[in-house]
């Protein structure tokens, strides 16, 4: 009887290189070249700068600084480890500045080769059905001739010789399986197509986007949904801590801002907030009133579906006030948990200072939701002619709740 | 090397490196199945690649930087039984999952003309890659490496295009199958055994800047013109270069007559005239021949380029400075026949030993007139030639892949072994042979290797023992002293290759003699 091997996924059993390997390697090869003169050391030592400056090539794409400081004390620890077996000053050696213009030269190289060739946006430029096949194949990301013909509404014959070119500058990929042909996109594509895309033309299509899921299904804006973008929309940015009132997520964040935490983890049903502390390792659990838990959970769902909406190059990190945040989910048979994680250590007299707004524009709403219900209540009671029992029914509430806001609200005719 | 299905079973269930998975899929499916044309899997064809996009396997990959995502192996699934494993349904499958890797690992190939490896992507891998001699397998046996541009690819697309269109040169058919053809970004290695082979990528400051393909335009300078048997040596003349036998080996070896530093005033003084003029002509690639540039002639080259370089003139992108005997590191005694290959600013770039000694059998030296000096059958090359070691260079500027393989090495194993390996894009041969005809063993052996893969192959001769074995042959006219291999048929005679004869002198004194092939010509 046959079996079937175990599946599991393997991660690769060593992660990327510790920092103090880099360096004990490098120190090591440079003794081997310049205590020992192998020559094969200087090979190794080579290889290993190599990686170094693959590491500064990648740093380059990151987004804050606190990646660079990690790399610059790698550099200069690496650095220490050839220096020790200078004589003299090697500032008065050429090789020192053959050296720099290397890694200049290295890193000029390596960037500018994960930029797009003029000639392949012009050969695509140029034309729009080449345009339109690379769309069609991107989307499909592996499709076979024929279909890819059929969608195109093009003879199989004239894709082919259309294809040739595109094959050639690499802006396309050919397989023969079998008899059939197929197309797929190559790293190429993504960043020619990527370049094709006006800017403009892509905000305006996000913006469309955005107003067409906060459309209803006969076109015309569907109002609570609208809120919500603009709920999560307001997250951008600006004075106030929160952003209306149903952004419960920011005094949440004020929270775990004075207590020291880094992250706070919501469990699917909003009613469990944990904010962690990393470092200190510290866990604090506690439950949010239950009338807010669902407003919390839909905050969070908008947040990270407005996000998506975007083009996809930061990932779902936010600003919240100047802080920057990262939002993560996860979606489980109990619906989607959510972390929201501090990028960096928030500013203390930062986090007191939003704590002061925050329970200030609470009270604010307070006083305002008071004000409304009083101003809404006595509305509806001139509209039943001051007769609490009809305004009661109109309400939806008990006659002697009715009569209770009378008196705490002071409403007379 | 994993053939059998159980080795596999195993290797995959243990193995956590995404390339070693590639290793040891490649080495089982490798002579069981070819993606051929089967109209019976057409259904397994369509549902694999469905499969493989359905689960997004390709973005997985890239997610898992090395790792081995779990969706690869849920749709692999390595049955248990080895009947299973030899099905079609299976290879297929494997198949699918080998092709997706390929295309995963687009984003990495350096040779290729862009990659997207920006922030965390493939970080864990290219610090591999770049840490451990620009290979990317981890356990398995052999090598993964990437592979260079097609031909059609590279730089040379223009003029391999205008070749066609005037007819004179035809596509070379293609022969046989071959299962690495099938994939565009990584090349599996077999070991060789008898070779270690060292990949080098050449550092973007030194890399082969500054020239226009348009048209390949390569020179030849032979340096030496005449072989003078003596008694108890042969002159290689013009120059103070002497051949000598060893008796007691019995073998024969090259030596400089008389101090290099004096001696060779005259071969530096020749092999500057022939460097300048190949540079003035617009030569991109420049060859000088085996075993007749010693030292000094190496240094006066450097400093011609350097030269040229400063005056910012025309110079060759690529010079091989031909070959002599220099002791290595590896061997105390004996010298290494050891090729030098410059840059456009003269620097060094690599060095490559030959890996086979050149046996002179008794028919030879009759036809180079050396017999009354050699006198033995054969007569061995006084060389060092092991540890075997051939570098393979990567251009990244080219999507080059070059290698360097003297004299016998082209026709003698493990070089040719090694060039349909890897798939280089441009070999030099720098050899001391008879002429260089369509019919001898260079060319023979380069229309073998052009069966399988797409290269340039270029072959550069002295004349000293080519002119003597001319005349002893009765042959009018000058000999061919220069070879290149092209991917690409000759239409009148169908074969992929062109010999040169003519040689032109160069401008400036002495008279130096040179060769110039220009392609489309």
């Amino acid at each position: 009887m046959a079996t079937t091997t175990p599946i599991m996924s393997k991660e690769v059993s060593s992660p990327a290189t510790a920092p103090e390997d880099f360096v004990s390697v490098i120190g090591r090869h440079a003794k081997e070249i310049f205590d020992g003169k192998q020559e094969s050391g200087a090979q190794a030592l080579q290889n290993e700068l190599d990686a170094l400056t693959a590491k500064v090539c990648a740093t380059a794409f990151e987004l804050f600084r606190e990646e660079f400081d990690g790399l610059l004390r790698l550099l200069r620890n690496s650095y220490g480890q050839v220096a020790r077996f200078v004589q003299g000053d090697f500032r008065e050696q050429p090789a020192f500045y053959l050296g720099q213009l290397h890694v200049l030269a290295e890193l000029a190289h390596r960037l500018g080769h994960q930029r797009v060739p003029r000639g392949a946006v012009e050969l695509v430029a140029r034309s729009k059905i080449m345009e339109r096949i690379l769309r069609r194949v991107v989307e499909e990301k592996s499709v076979g001739a024929a279909e890819l013909a059929n969608k195109l509404g093009l003879e199989e014959s004239n894709l082919s010789s259309t294809c040739k070119p595109l094959v050639q500058k690499e802006l396309l990929r050919r397989d023969r399986f079998g008899k059939r042909v197929r197309y797929s996109p190559t790293p190429l594509t993504f960043s020619v197509l990527g370049q094709l895309t006006d800017k403009q033309s892509e905000k305006v299509e996000a913006a469309r986007e955005l107003a067409s899921v906060a459309r209803s299904s006969d076109g015309t804006p569907d109002w609570p949904r609208v809120a919500v973008a603009a709920a999560a929309n307001s997250l951008s940015p600006g004075h106030h801590v929160m952003a209306n009132t149903d952004d419960f997520l920011s005094p949440l964040l004020t929270l775990a801002g004075v207590r020291g935490s880094d992250a706070i983890a919501i469990d699917p049903s909003g009613r469990t907030v944990s904010l962690e502390a990393k470092k200190k390792g510290e866990r604090t659990e506690f439950d949010v009133p239950k009338s807010v838990s669902k407003s919390l959970v839909e905050q969070l769902k908008a947040c990270r579906d407005f996000r998506r909406m975007e083009p996809p190059t930061v990932g779902d990190v936010f600003d919240w006030s100047g802080q920057k945040l990262l939002l993560a989910s996860e979606d489980s048979n109990e619906g989607v948990a959510f972390k929201v994680r501090f990028l960096g250590v928030p500013d203390p007299e930062a986090s007191k200072s939003k704590v002061r707004t925050a329970f200030q524009e609470i009270q604010e709403e307070k006083t305002r939701l008071i004000d409304f219900e009083n101003f809404y209540v006595r509305q509806v009671l001139a509209g039943c002619e001051w007769k609490p029992s009809k305004a009661a029914s109109t309400l939806g509430i008990s006659q002697g709740r009715m009569d209770h806001l009378i008196k705490n609200l002071h409403l007379m005719p | 090397m994993i053939n059998n299905p159980a080795t596999f079973r195993d290797a995959s269930s243990s193995c956590d490196w995404i390339f070693d998975l590639f290793a040891h899929g490649f080495d089982y499916l490798n002579g069981r199945f070819i993606p051929a044309e089967d109209p019976g899997l057409e259904d397994l064809w369509d549902e694999a690649e469905k499969e493989i996009k359905r689960r997004d396997i390709v973005d997985q990959l890239v997610r898992a930087d090395g790792g081995i995502p779990l969706g690869l192996s849920q749709y692999l699934d390595v049955p248990g039984g080895d009947v299973e494993m030899r099905s079609a349904e299976f290879c297929v499958r494997l198949f699918s999952v080998l092709s997706a890797i390929d295309r995963a690992a687009a984003d990495l190939n350096p040779l290729h003309v862009y990659t997207r490896q920006g922030g965390s992507r493939w970080s864990r891998v290219v610090e591999h890659f770049e840490r451990h001699g620009k290979q990317l397998q981890r356990e398995a046996s052999g090598y993964v490496v990437f592979k260079p541009r097609y031909f059609e690819q590279g730089p040379y697309l223009d003029w391999s295009n205008e070749a066609r269109t005037s007819g004179q040169w035809k596509e070379i058919p293609e022969r046989g199958e071959h299962l690495k053809k099938y994939f565009e970004n990584l090349l599996r290695v077999f070991p060789l055994n008898d070779c270690e082979v060292d990949f080098r990528v050449l550092n973007s400051i030194q890399d082969l800047h500054d020239v226009s393909w348009k048209t390949l335009k390569v020179g030849l300078v032979p340096l030496i013109q005449e072989l003078k048997v003596r008694p108890s040596d042969a002159q290689l003349l013009p120059g103070p270069l002497l051949m000598k036998k060893d008796a007691s080996t019995p073998s024969f070896s090259i030596e400089i007559g008389g101090a290099p530093g004096t001696s060779c005033l005259e071969l530096c003084g020749r092999a500057e005239v022939g460097l300048r003029h190949l540079a003035e002509q617009g030569c991109q690639i420049v060859l000088f021949p085996e075993m007749v540039l010693p030292d000094p002639v190496l240094q006066r080259l450097k400093e011609v380029l350097v030269d040229l370089a400063d005056k910012n003139r025309t110079r060759p992108c690529l010079t091989l400075a031909g070959s002599f005997t220099r002791l290595l590191s590896l061997h105390a005694t004996k010298p290494f026949n050891v090729a030098v290959v410059l840059n456009h600013r003269g620097e060094e770039l690599w060095r490559q030993q030959k890996a086979q000694p050149y046996d002179m059998h008794l028919h030879e030296q009759k036809r180079f007139g050396l017999d009354s000096l050699l006198q033995s059958n054969p007569c061995r090359e006084n060389i060092a030639y092991s540890p075997r070691k051939l570098l393979s260079i990567d251009s990244r500027t080219t999507g080059l892949r070059m290698m360097v393989l003297i004299c016998e090495d082209l026709a003698r194993e493990p070089g040719p072994r090694a060039v349909r390996d890897l798939h280089p894009s441009l070999v030099l041969t720098p050899v001391m042979a008879g002429p260089l005809e369509d019919t001898g063993g260079f060319a023979v052996s380069i229309a073998q290797l052009l069966q399988d893969i797409d290269g340039i192959f270029v072959v550069g001769n002295s004349a000293a023992l080519a002119r003597a074995a001319w005349k002893h042959d009765g042959k009018a006219g000058d000999p061919p002293l220069l070879l290149v291999g092209l991917p690409l048929l000759r239409s009148s005679n169908y074969r992929p290759l062109e010999t040169v004869s003519r040689t032109e002198k160069a401008a400036g004194f002495p008279d130096v003699e040179v060769l110039i092939y220009q392609f489309p010509n």
